[in-house]
């Protein structure tokens, strides 16, 4: 189907190509999970491949692009538009029309076709995606996910023969992503349509795709079976990959196999350690007893709205602590981020922070929205870092600098930095003031790796010195790592409030907020151990694997 | 009732939706015409009438009857305001004086300002015209989707590029809305005074960057979205069905309305001196009802 | 040859001493005296005919004191004048003044009016005219005939005797106007109608620049009009008279401005031949009866054209001399002809053409720019309708509660800064000609999509800001120049701004002539000022400002 043999593409901005001598070969009825860190050429090899690279003046390609045998250099974009598919991230962004049928509809209307036929086969691609009575919907009104697969509705119109998604579910919850993956095995299993998955979220997707390339500077590192994947490319974090927390944990008990596969994972460790029924290690809690917030029946109903969508909360959150708030969209926890973030009053209610009100100490309050390119301000790092901050010393944003490992960023433009070091700016600007609450929105989605590392380390820098981090996440693997409490919120109410590992580890609060079951939750309760969902949690009552990997 | 609610065509009356967004867009243009060539106040009255009589059969809903009598009564105060300023013919009775010829500099660039009584009612009479206008582009605009308009452009040879450029920026438009909103909070979350987190208005200066900034980004991957999908290929698109009594309505209306200001011109040339004897009933009529 | 050239400088030098040393006096008298010159030395009936006496005096070392005596035939009598005194003897009656010459060089004049009675006979008569100084006297003799004229007159004068002969002698018949200079009045122009020329600019200029409203020398030119004014002169005076038309407010009946005469130019600061009347509010002539019973006079109307009104007055016309005075008030329209709203309208009508013959080009503008470079026009104009169309419509007309026609100057913040920060960041990132086009039609286009604003004045605004920008850019080299350099964006931003200026001046031209709205000439120049110039250069130049940061988020 597709056939990329030895392409190398160098921007004529750049000294170092981004493609080097990349060769791939992707058959017909596959299903293919490219993936990588940001900047390692996803997005330039998918660009390559829908003809779609700058070549006049703004780039040398080289090497050959063949699509069902024909060289993709004596083609068009709109010829190969027709056999290539191409879905790109964010959704919102690829989505020009003002109804779903107009968008689906679009490419056809491009070819000339008559509007009956049109009309057809959108009703026909509308079903297939799961949107059929959505024809005429103003696009504003669909969800996260419906949009996504409005996305897709409007390349599968022309049938193509190979799909390319480039980070589709970046944007997703894990519900949202569950069930698009189903979508996109259903089309390649039922319409034999090959489909390239580009995506660093390796670890919610790793067991839909039987095959695995990794791309590494513009270079594939790694092509094969996924499965001979976490063993052959060593450190996954090095090329920006998330590895499944199974993966994950097979390499932390050294076990002879690194495999993704709970029954597997499971008979491993089985005959390869040594289970003990009481805890081996007792995890530190952090003990905090100074409340930062209290929060005390808090209600919140919107203008206009005939029901509160925040229902009687009360709430404490404590110095150095780091809090994870979790729950279904739409189950109020924005409304209680924003409330703490002084962007709303509440109904009724107490909420106390710092012995005052949230409008008395907003300056003690960093709150990151869920957009952290629309909070850059500035012209360069140093200024947004400053701005509107007499009282903060050189030193401490040099500091600071360095812990963002923005040193050499001084003088950028925030805005033309990379999605990453974008946050990470904007994450500086309100360490920079010292805040006492750090609240974030959803301050994950769409980083990658490395990214999330350098985020998770702030996070525990900053609780370190005594501050205290409430954040909005879907991220169960992220919360159980670095939160010390976790929140449930549902229909605007608590329903669960305590350590991660007994929150997370309730299916019935899985089931009432919306989140799935943690990977190894369902490894520890094989294993009949007290629930764990983390590695280090299974950790405490496995021995690492003495015949196993060292 | 929202402001996007506002501005859709939902609660309108079926015949008004279905009307054909070719008809409404020509009958707009044509009275626009109107508005400019008919100088009498009766008349231009009874033309402003005659679109409110529109929203009446199109069952305008008592909320935006409200919203357009506060743009109609806003939009003839300012006509009414500056003419009474402005009024640049006699007889004129100055009610106040603002500033007096004899002020120093202000008194002399300006020859004085007053507030003229007949200047008032002027202002009143010629807002008629810019009344009538808004009263049908607000009648248009409630009865019709934005697509609805932009088909009749497209079946009138506009270029599908243009056309996708327009609905790209109708689409885009609540999304940067609300990116808007989103960068103002962020300013006020990062505001380091209590009144510069309550305010809006002072952060207005610093949206642009990053919202084009958005935009950009957004550009580089919605067109990558459209190259594919045939962006370039498209032509313009075969006439479409246009009812044909709508098409006779509108075939009247621009003769009646090519009649009115051939009668205005023929007039206008008479008074410069170019005089048609066997056109007096033209004249004649002109200076009546036009 | 010695000789003959020595009589030549003995004569040479005695002339110049005769020359330094000897005063003249020219005496010059006239009766009776006429513009024309016509019927001289000749009076009809009971006619009053004026007698013109000039003294020139010359190579007068000081200035000294002259008497004039003038004796008058019987039957001949003198309409009184303050400066001369009549004194009656047997012989006629002497009138008398005493006058000063001034030194060097002077001239003393004087119109006196006689009238003939009964006891004149028919035939010749003398007036003797004496004039005398320390150590000289100059005589000079006017013989002049005299008939008695035709019976009917006769019966005219016996009638108007009876009542006040002296103020029943000419009388104003009627006022037409307008008139060509011929005196030919066409039926096809509006009658009573003056049509005056459009100066709004002009005028904004001269006050600018502290010259007053009036360009005396814009008025010298031309007449606005001319008027037909019909005399009657039953007794076949012989006058000068003066003309006076003023302009008169309908409604209190006060004089009104507007008028002037064109006897005082730029550098003329003395009175003009017809007194102050480059000052007063009238436009004013002098006319001459030459005896005839009936006597058409065509006059020139001078307007102030920088300060008049346009609008419904009466016409006062004033006709007086010699202690009478006649007046009669005609209704009169005053109409200002809109030239610079039709060449604003013819402008836009122009710009309109243009941008309809190179639409073609916008096509390929777009293919140039590729896909990207479309779409980003498209946001760029969606967020310009958002920012600046939709709140300049929702609140613009708020302000307008307050502020009143002022409130431009705040929503123009948003129409010239904003809009110009965004046209130019959009030219910084994509600098091709077209781009311009594209972003303003868009916004128009929006506009009308979404509030159903497709109207003709419109499409002509929009067309003008396309034709203007794009031609401005164009010129400047903008779109040929390898790198832009802050200085050199620093001129394109004034020069963006002046065009806006323009512009804005075009387009509240436009409005004037289209809605038939009023605006001073100053609030259009303060609006090209303060909102085009101002705002938009202020805009341009953060345009280029936000754009060149910009460009590195535009990627590879």
């Amino acid at each position: 189907m597709l056939r990329i043999s030895d392409v190398s593409y160098r921007y004529k901005t750049r000294k170092i190509p981004t493609l080097k001598h990349l060769s791939l070969h992707v058959t017909e009825g596959e299903m293919l999970l490219l993936a990588g860190c940001s900047g390692c050429g996803k997005s330039t090899l998918i660009k390559a491949v829908s003809g779609l690279l700058n070549t006049a003046g703004a780039g040398e390609l080289d090497g050959k692009i063949y699509l069902n045998n024909k060289d993709t250099a004596e083609m068009t974009p709109e010829d190969i538009g027709i056999l290539v598919g191409t879905v790109y991230q964010s959704p919102d962004d690829q989505l020009f029309a003002m109804t779903v049928s107009d968008e689906v509809g679009f490419a056809l209307e491009n070819q000339g076709l008559d509007e009956n036929i049109i009309s057809v086969e959108v009703q026909k691609v509308l079903e297939r995606v799961g949107l059929a009575g959505f024809e005429q919907n103003s696009i504003h009104t669909l969800s996260g996910g419906q949009r996504q697969r409005l996305a897709l509705a409007s390349v599968l119109i022309t049938k193509p023969k190979l799909l390319v998604l480039d980070e589709p579910v970046s944007q997703m919850n894990p519900q949202g992503v569950e069930d698009f993956l189903q979508l996109l095995v259903s089309l390649n299993r039922i319409d034999g349509i090959t489909i390239i998955v580009v995506e660093h979220r390796v670890n919610e997707l790793a067991k839909y795709f039987p095959r695995l390339a990794v791309m590494f500077e513009g270079e594939v590192i790694y092509d094969g079976p996924i499965e001979l994947a976490w063993q052959k490319i060593g450190s996954a974090e090095k090329y920006g990959l998330r590895e499944p927390q199974k993966v994950k944990l097979c390499r932390f008990l050294h076990l002879s196999k690194l495999i993704d596969e709970t029954s597997k994972v499971v008979d491993l460790i089985k005959s390869e350690c040594k289970i003990e029924k009481t805890a081996l290690t007792v995890r530190s809690k952090k003990a905090c007893s100074e409340a930062i917030v209290t929060g005390k029946a808090i209600r919140y109903r919107y203008p206009g709205s005939t029901s509160d969508t925040l229902q009687g909360i009360d709430f404490e959150l404590y110095k150095g602590e780091t809090v994870a708030l979790m729950g279904f969209n739409g189950a109020g926890k924005s409304t209680l981020i924003n409330l703490l973030g002084g962007l709303a009053e509440l109904s009724s209610g107490e909420l106390d922070l710092l012995g005052g009100t949230v409008g008395e100490r907003a300056y003690e309050i960093g709150y990151l929205r869920q957009e952290p390119d629309l909070m850059l301000l500035a012209d360069s790092v140093w200024e947004e870092l400053t701005w509107k901050n007499k009282k903060v010393r050189k030193e401490v944003v040099w500091e600071l600098l360095e812990k963002l490992k923005l040193e050499n960023n001084t003088n950028d433009f925030p805005l033309a930095l990379s999605k990453g070091q974008r946050l990470r700016v904007v994450l500086g600007a309100l360490l920079a003031r010292n805040p006492k609450l750090l609240l974030l929105d959803e301050p994950t989605t769409g980083q990658d790796q490395q990214s999330l590392e350098e985020i998770k380390k702030l996070i525990a820098y900053f609780s370190q010195m005594g501050g205290c981090v409430l954040f909005c996440t879907h991220d169960i693997e992220l919360a159980s790592e670095i939160a010390d409490r976790v929140i449930i919120m549902a229909n605007g109410k608590l329903i669960a409030n305590g350590a991660p590992e007994v929150i997370l580890s309730d299916r019935w609060i899985l089931s009432a907020g919306g989140l799935t079951v943690p990977p190894l939750l369902e490894v520890s309760e094989a294993l009949l151990l007290p629930k764990c969902i983390t590695v280090e949690g299974v950790g405490r009552y496995v021995s690492t694997a003495v015949m196993g990997r060292l | 009732m929202s402001v996007r609610q506002l501005w859709e065509g939902c609660d309108a009356a079926v015949w008004a939706r279905k009307l054909d967004g070719r008809t409404k867009l020509l009958i707009l243009f044509l009275v626009a015409v109107l508005a400019i060539v008919v100088d009498n106040p009766r008349t231009l009255f009874l033309l402003f009438t005659a679109t409110l009589l529109l929203h009446l059969s199109a069952r305008t809903s008592i909320y935006k009857w409200q919203v357009l009598a506060i743009l109609l009564l806003l939009g003839l105060w300012g006509s009414m305001f500056s003419q009474a300023l402005f009024f640049a013919q006699t007889p004129r009775t100055p009610l106040f004086v603002i500033i007096e010829p004899t002020m120093p500099v202000l008194g002399q660039i300006t020859g004085g300002l007053y507030i003229y009584r007949e200047g008032v009612i002027y202002g009143a009479v010629q807002g008629l015209r810019s009344a009538m206008m808004l009263s049908l582009g607000l009648f248009v605009c409630w009865t019709s989707d934005p697509r609805q308009l932009l088909k009749a452009l497209i079946t009138w040879r506009l270029s599908p590029q243009i056309a996708f450029m327009l609905v790209t920026a109708i689409r885009f438009l609540p999304v940067l809305a609300a990116e808007a909103g989103e960068v103002i909070i962020a300013l006020r979350l990062r505001s380091d005074t209590r009144v510069g987190r309550k305010s809006i208005i002072r952060h207005l200066p610093y949206i642009a960057k990053p919202l084009l900034a958005r935009c950009l980004r957004r550009a580089q991957t919605l067109a990558l979205s459209v190259v594919s999908r045939g962006f370039f290929l498209a032509t313009a698109r075969k006439d479409e069905f246009w009812h044909t009594k709508e098409k006779f309505v509108c075939c009247l209306l621009i003769i009646f309305t090519i009649g009115i200001t051939f009668s205005k011109i023929v007039y206008l040339l008479s008074e410069q001196g170019l005089y048609f004897g066997n056109l007096r009933i033209v004249y004649d009529w002109t200076k009546l009802y036009l | 040859m010695i000789k003959r050239n020595f009589c030549w400088i003995v004569i040479a030098v005695f002339m110049l001493s005769q020359t330094a040393f000897a005063e003249g006096i020219n005496l010059e008298t006239v009766y009776p005296y006429s513009l024309e010159h016509k019927n001289i030395y000749k009076t009809v009936g009971s006619a009053t005919n004026p007698f013109y006496i000039n003294i020139e005096s010359y190579d007068a070392p000081e200035p000294q004191d002259v008497n004039v005596e003038i004796l008058l035939p019987e039957g001949l009598t003198f309409n009184e004048d303050d400066d001369w005194q009549e004194v009656k003897t047997g012989k006629g009656l002497i009138i008398k003044r005493s006058w000063t010459l001034p030194a060097n060089y002077g001239q003393n004049f004087d119109l006196l009016y006689l009238r003939a009675n009964e006891k004149l006979t028919e035939g010749k008569h003398d007036i003797v005219v004496k004039v005398s100084g320390k150590s000289w006297q100059k005589n000079n003799n006017i013989t002049f005939t005299h008939e008695f004229g035709e019976k009917n007159v006769d019966a005219i004068n016996l009638q108007e005797k009876q009542l006040d002969s002296s103020k029943f002698n000419w009388y104003i018949q009627s006022v037409t106007l307008p008139v060509d200079n011929l005196g030919n009045k066409d039926d096809r122009i509006q009658e009573r109608t003056v049509y005056i020329k459009d100066t709004a600019l002009e005028s904004f200029r001269n006050r600018m620049t502290g010259d007053g409203a009036t360009n005396w020398a814009a008025v010298f030119n031309h007449p606005a009009a001319h008027l037909l004014l019909e005399m009657r002169n039953p007794q076949q005076d012989t006058r000068i008279l003066k003309f006076r038309a003023e302009l008169i407010d309908k409604a209190t009946g006060k004089l009104a401005t507007g008028l002037c005469t064109a006897s005082q130019s730029d550098n003329e600061t003395e009175h003009g031949w017809s007194g102050k009347s480059g000052i007063e509010d009238a436009s004013t002539a002098m006319i001459s009866l030459d005896g005839k019973k009936s006597q058409a006079f065509i006059i020139p109307l001078y307007v102030d054209y920088f300060r008049v009104v346009e609008g419904e007055y009466n016409l006062r016309v004033t006709v007086f001399g010699n202690g009478q005075e006649k007046i009669q008030e005609v209704p009169i329209t005053i109409a200002k002809k809109r030239s610079m709203g039709l060449f604003a309208v013819a402008f836009s009508f122009g710009c309109f053409i243009l941008v309809c013959l190179t639409i073609g080009q916008l096509k390929k503008c777009i293919f140039d720019i590729g896909a990207k470079g479309a779409i980003t026009i498209a946001l760029f104009a969606a967020v310009a309708f958002g920012s600046i169309v939709v709140p300049t419509t929702l609140f613009g007309d708020l302000l307008h509660v307050f502020l009143g026609p002022f409130s431009g100057l705040l929503t123009g913040v948003l129409n010239g800064v904003l809009l110009y920060l965004l046209v130019m960041s959009l030219l910084v990132i994509y600098r091709k000609p077209g781009i311009v086009a594209l972003m303003f039609l868009l916004k128009w286009m929006l506009a009308g999509l979404m509030f159903g604003r497709f109207t003709p004045l419109g499409i002509l605004s929009y067309m003008v800001y396309i034709v203007v920008l794009e031609s401005i850019l164009y010129i400047s080299g903008f779109y040929r120049k390898q790198e832009l350099t802050s200085g050199y964006v620093f001129i394109v931003a004034i020069l963006i701004g002046t065009a806006d200026a323009f512009i804005t001046m075009i387009n509240l031209e436009q409005m004037m002539f289209f809605y038939r709205l009023y605006y001073a000439d100053w609030y259009i120049g303060l609006y090209m000022l303060i909102n085009g110039l101002l705002y938009s250069s202020i805009g341009s130049w953060l345009g280029y400002k936000v754009g060149i940061k910009l460009q590195q988020v535009m990627g590879e």
